[in-house]
């Protein structure tokens, strides 16, 4: 399945891109699976989403979702920090 | 009304006009978060040049009319208005103005901080503070969380 993939905050930085577009293999189900196949993309996919001491939120479709969520047709997934606006 | 806009704003004007569109409403609260030029880090002090706000357009709109649509169910509210800018604010602008409308003060008040409440947890935004010669992300604060789920 293809799916827009955005990047936000320091995630963003640590990745090297704003967005891209991805084919998710038929393996990954679920969003635990989906933070696992990114970590082998790359170091710079590694070191964002390896890092145990910050916290990740995941929004798919613009919502927020739960990291224990199975993936249900998503176009959109976006990964970024606890939000710091206000 | 709720605008994502990078543009600087003014407070006083945005506030008057909303309360002459408002005319019989007979209670208004208002929240105004500006951007400070000192930040702590570590214990220390230091001096913020600007900062620079990072949002999700797509997400930002929907997630601050859930917000307020969950504050339309809780409170009589005769209208609001929300303004929040990204881009670049040096110290002393306005980064976000929240305004609220109702028959009677507590339903303004309330509604009013509500709304900021949830917007800080909520809405994605992401606030880089620069200095002269480095830069940090913010981090967000168990306060805020804390301070939301007393809401529920």
């Amino acid at each position: 399945m293809e799916v827009t993939f955005l990047y936000f905050s320091w995630i963003r930085e640590t990745v090297g891109k704003k967005s891209e577009v991805i084919t998710i293999p038929a393996s990954v189900n679920t969003l635990v699976q989906l933070i696992e196949w990114q970590k082998d993309r790359g170091e710079n996919y590694r070191l964002a989403f390896e890092n145990k001491n910050k916290e990740i939120r995941i929004a798919v479709d613009h919502k927020y979702v739960k990291i224990t969520s199975t993936l249900n047709k998503p176009k959109e997934i976006a990964f970024f920090p606890p939000v710091t606006g206000g | 009304l709720i605008k994502i806009q990078n543009e600087k704003f003014n407070s006083g004007e945005l506030i008057d006009n909303f309360l002459e569109r408002n005319l019989y409403s007979g209670g208004f609260a208002s929240f105004i978060g500006k951007a400070r030029n000192f930040t702590y880090n570590d214990g220390q002090k230091f001096t913020i040049n600007r900062i620079e706000l990072e949002h999700y357009p797509a997400m930002a709109e929907k997630q601050i009319k859930n917000i307020v649509n969950n504050a339309q169910n809780r409170w009589e509210i005769d209208n609001f208005l929300i303004i929040h800018r990204y881009g670049i604010i040096w110290p002393g602008e306005p980064i976000v103005l929240i305004c609220t409308a109702s028959t009677h003060r507590k339903e303004a008040l309330d509604s009013c901080e509500y709304i900021i409440d949830f917007l800080k947890t909520e809405a994605p935004f992401w606030k880089k503070e620069i200095m002269s010669n480095n830069y940090h992300w913010v981090e967000s604060k168990e306060d805020d969380k804390n301070k939301k789920d007393l809401w529920k």
